[in-house]
């Protein structure tokens, strides 16, 4: 069973994470709009299952936690608590609380949080009224004894009840002294009806446990006079113990039900509220047929996809050098394994793809909060939800992604007395969009604030000692430097953006996605910071180029060009540095052969070919011997399987069987 | 031979919860995750048991219920809601669309078996 507990769990965390979404969605939604009873029934939904869930995995703080909102809910529902702002509020902070209990048990620990009993407390008082039940207690005497009139309706059996299979379980409960069956209303065989039940029992039965346990046994049936339990004992005969309804049915409920005793009618008690859940983005993805796959066989899969694209160009390149290209039949059967292989690989890849809507559903809740706080007024735009991107990426571009918006919304967008100052509207727009872009996909945070300043970039660099005063630098590059770790210091943090988490952090984490961070700034105007990331981290596309007779690939991603040199383009700087001039930019100019100690085809570098890589607004020429082609590789790890090589990124294999290694890029611009 | 149950809940969590303690207990169960394609699985076959959430997308249990017993293979078969605590009208309304017991969520596996062994034989 631990097993299997284990993997509820790890379900159970994934839906809670979902559902916790589908929460903050539908309150920030209600905060907007008051009367959507279909909204608030979505939220209490959630609310409730994930109560429901966490009681039955053993976790009572969130369940109790959970009850707690689900009341409030249930009371807005009603329309006994109004929505207003202050509860809304209230449920999201909840909803926050409720994210941190599930964090803490998904490692194992359960902690009862101070705010989170504050927060039950804040939640109990909000109720409209709180009523609560006596617990009801029964204690039996010594062997007492009971008649049991069993009177079954007649659609009883419609309902799916077996009577006799009831009847059937008392000698659990205790020893049947007299059983009766009474036949008198079963009719003759012309008029009987087998959908219908006609007989009735009466039963003696004596047991020291309590009648609860024998209600129990009729829990099912035991409505409107269909059983009645009586104590037989002689000095409780007066006081039969009642077959009444029980005490959670007694509660008076006036709201719906107009004639709640009609069991045999069914039309009329249709359920109250509840309609099919609006077709709201989330739920159509969720109602798709879906199973649960672990990670590691996906891994795998695309592994051994990956194993099979190398093996199939392999092929090819035998077939092509033993010169049986001639053979048609041959050419065709590869031609159909390419298009196979090249289907398989796609479809194997979009199993690890999911929409950026996973990412993007925070957003609201996060700039709702940030601009109360920092007094902003923010109009969010979100598009390209269904960008489908990497799980991986998806995971990892999380907190970057927040760090970027909180920037936006604290550095980036003034507050509206500024910006009406400026001749902009009051209200900022921040729009937030994800699109594919060739091979990889493009998330774009654009607001329309103030922009960067370069001035101020530039002399705060030069204060922190980043640069020297009279460094040249191009806007590209000082906007750059933002990106530098020690930019971001302690004089501008604040409670929203200074976290501890610097631009550069965000840098590295993109980049460890094989990612790169464009930036575009127009003083006054706005910013726009552009993440680009490969579609997924397993294959990559890579431009060949040949250097020393060895292949090497550069990541497409960080080509700009390639150019073949003229002599008047190759300057020294300073009798050393070697840069070239690129429609009147200068650009450092790296020699590969030099960093990796081989011999070129020639040493001069316009006779060799030199490639324009840009990563973080730097820019380099590397000098390669010649260019091959482009070509997607499958990326394997040399640190793993050898250990790390300063500017190489990886290895793969190439249709020849060779190896060929990855350039890490960062490692080649760094330092220039 | 080996019952065959039908598990409906649009929580994946509650539906596999209850789908192993059955498969424990030797049941071979059909899961669905609303009533829309729960209806499809009863008209297509009469199931020894079926448990059902109630609220659901698509087409909640209720409305299943009724279905179930108007029209499908599954009509005489003991159906269980899945239900809470303070809830008696959907109780009723469970009921009275033909529903043959209910479960008070959240249960342990023995409490389920225990409803389980009360309508079915």
């Amino acid at each position: 069973m631990s097993l299997e507990l284990e993997e509820f769990l790890l379900g159970f965390f994934e839906e809670t994470d979902e559902q916790l979404g589908q929460i903050e969605e539908g309150l920030l939604l209600l905060e907007k709009s008051y009367e959507d009873p279909d909204l608030l029934n979505t939220i209490f939904r959630a609310a409730h299952t994930i109560k429901g869930n966490s009681g039955m995995l053993g976790l009572p703080e969130i369940a109790n936690f959970t009850h707690r909102v689900e009341e409030l809910l249930d009371n807005m529902r009603d329309g006994a608590v109004s929505p207003s702002g202050e509860n809304v509020d209230l449920l999201l902070r909840s909803t926050d609380c409720l994210r941190d209990l599930v964090n803490c048990a998904k490692q194992g620990l359960s902690c009862e949080t101070e705010e989170s009993t504050l927060l039950a407390d804040q939640l109990q008082s909000a109720l409209a009224v709180s009523e609560e039940g006596p617990p009801q207690t029964d204690s039996a005497q010594e062997m007492p004894r009971y008649e049991i009139r069993f009177t079954p309706y007649k659609s009883l059996v419609r309902r799916g009840v077996d009577p006799l299979l009831l009847i059937e379980s008392l000698p659990q409960v205790g020893s049947i002294l007299s059983l009766e069956m009474q036949t008198d209303s079963v009719p003759d065989l012309s008029e009987f009806d087998t959908q219908k039940c006609y007989l009735a029992w009466c039963v003696e039965l004596e047991t020291r446990e309590p009648v609860q346990s024998i209600e129990d046994i009729f829990e099912f049936v035991d409505d409107d006079g269909q059983v009645e339990i009586t104590r037989l004992n002689p000095h409780q005969i007066s006081d039969p113990l009642p077959a009444e309804p029980s005490v959670e049915q007694a509660t008076p409920d006036i709201s719906n039900e107009p004639s709640p005793k009609a069991p045999g009618n069914q039309e009329s008690s249709q359920p109250t509220v509840r309609k099919p859940a609006p077709a709201r983005s989330g739920s159509v993805e969720d109602s798709n047929e879906s199973i649960r796959v672990s990670l590691k066989k996906v891994e795998h899969l695309i592994n051994t996809v990956g194993e099979l694209v190398i093996a199939n160009s392999v092929l090819n390149q035998t077939i092509g050098a033993t010169g049986a290209a001639d053979q048609l039949p041959l050419i065709e059967a590869m031609a159909l394994v390419d298009t196979t292989t090249r289907d398989l690989q796609e479809q194997v890849m979009a199993v690890r793809l999911l929409p950026m809507s996973t990412v993007f559903r925070r957003l609201p809740r996060l700039v709702r909060d940030l601009a109360s706080e920092l007094n902003r007024e923010v109009d969010l735009q979100i598009c390209g939800e269904d960008t489908e991107v990497d799980k991986q990426v998806i995971e990892e571009i999380q907190d970057p992604l927040v760090h970027l918006v909180r920037n936006a919304l604290d550095h980036g967008l003034e507050p509206a007395e500024e910006r009406l100052a400026a001749g902009k509207s009051a209200q900022g727009v921040l729009r937030i969009s994800a699109f594919h872009d060739g091979g990889s996909v493009a998330i774009e945070i654009k607001d329309d604030g103030r922009g960067l300043d370069t001035e101020r970039i530039k002399a705060k660099a030069i204060e922190r000692g980043l640069i020297r005063a009279d460094e040249p630098l191009t806007d590209r590059q000082i906007h750059a430097l933002i990106f530098h770790a020690g930019f971001s210091t302690a004089a501008q943090v604040t409670k929203v953006s200074g976290r501890g988490v610097g631009m550069d952090v965000v840098r590295k984490n993109i980049e460890n996605l094989s990612g790169v961070v464009e930036l575009d700034s127009t003083l006054g105007k706005g910013c726009t910071l552009t993440i680009k990331l490969p579609l997924t981290m397993a294959i990559l596309d890579g431009l060949t180029v040949g250097l020393a007779g060895e292949i090497y690939i550069i990541p497409l991603l960080s080509v700009v060009e390639s150019i073949r040199l003229d002599s008047r383009q190759v300057q020294t700087v300073a009798g050393k540095k070697e840069v070239i001039l690129v429609r009147n930019e200068p650009l450092p100019l790296v020699r590969l052969h030099q960093r990796f100690g081989v011999t070129p085809a020639s040493s001069d570098p316009c006779e060799g070919l030199v490639i324009i890589l840009e990563h973080q607004n730097n820019r380099v020429g590397l000098l390669v011997d010649e260019l091959h082609g482009q070509q997607q590789v499958v990326m394997k790890s040399v640190e793993k399987n050898y250990q790390k090589v300063e500017g190489v990124g990886g290895a793969t294999i190439l249709g020849d069987g060779r190896v060929a290694f990855i350039l890490d890029v960062a490692g080649l611009t760094r330092g220039q | 031979m080996s019952k065959h149950a039908l598990v409906i809940d649009d929580s994946n969590t509650m539906r596999q919860m209850v789908t192993f303690t059955l498969q424990d207990a030797g049941y071979t169960v059909v899961e669905a995750d609303n009533g829309q394609t729960a209806l499809d699985q009863a008209k297509a076959k009469a199931f020894d048991l079926i448990i059902t959430d109630l609220n659901m997308p698509v087409m909640d249990g209720i409305t299943f219920i009724q279905q179930a017993r108007k029209d499908s293979l599954s009509r005489h078969a003991p159906i269980l809601m899945l239900t809470t605590e303070n809830a008696p009208e959907r109780k009723q309304a469970g009921k009275a669309a033909g529903a043959t017991g209910w479960i008070v969520k959240p249960f342990e596996p023995a409490t389920l078996l225990g409803a389980v062994g009360k309508v079915v034989r």
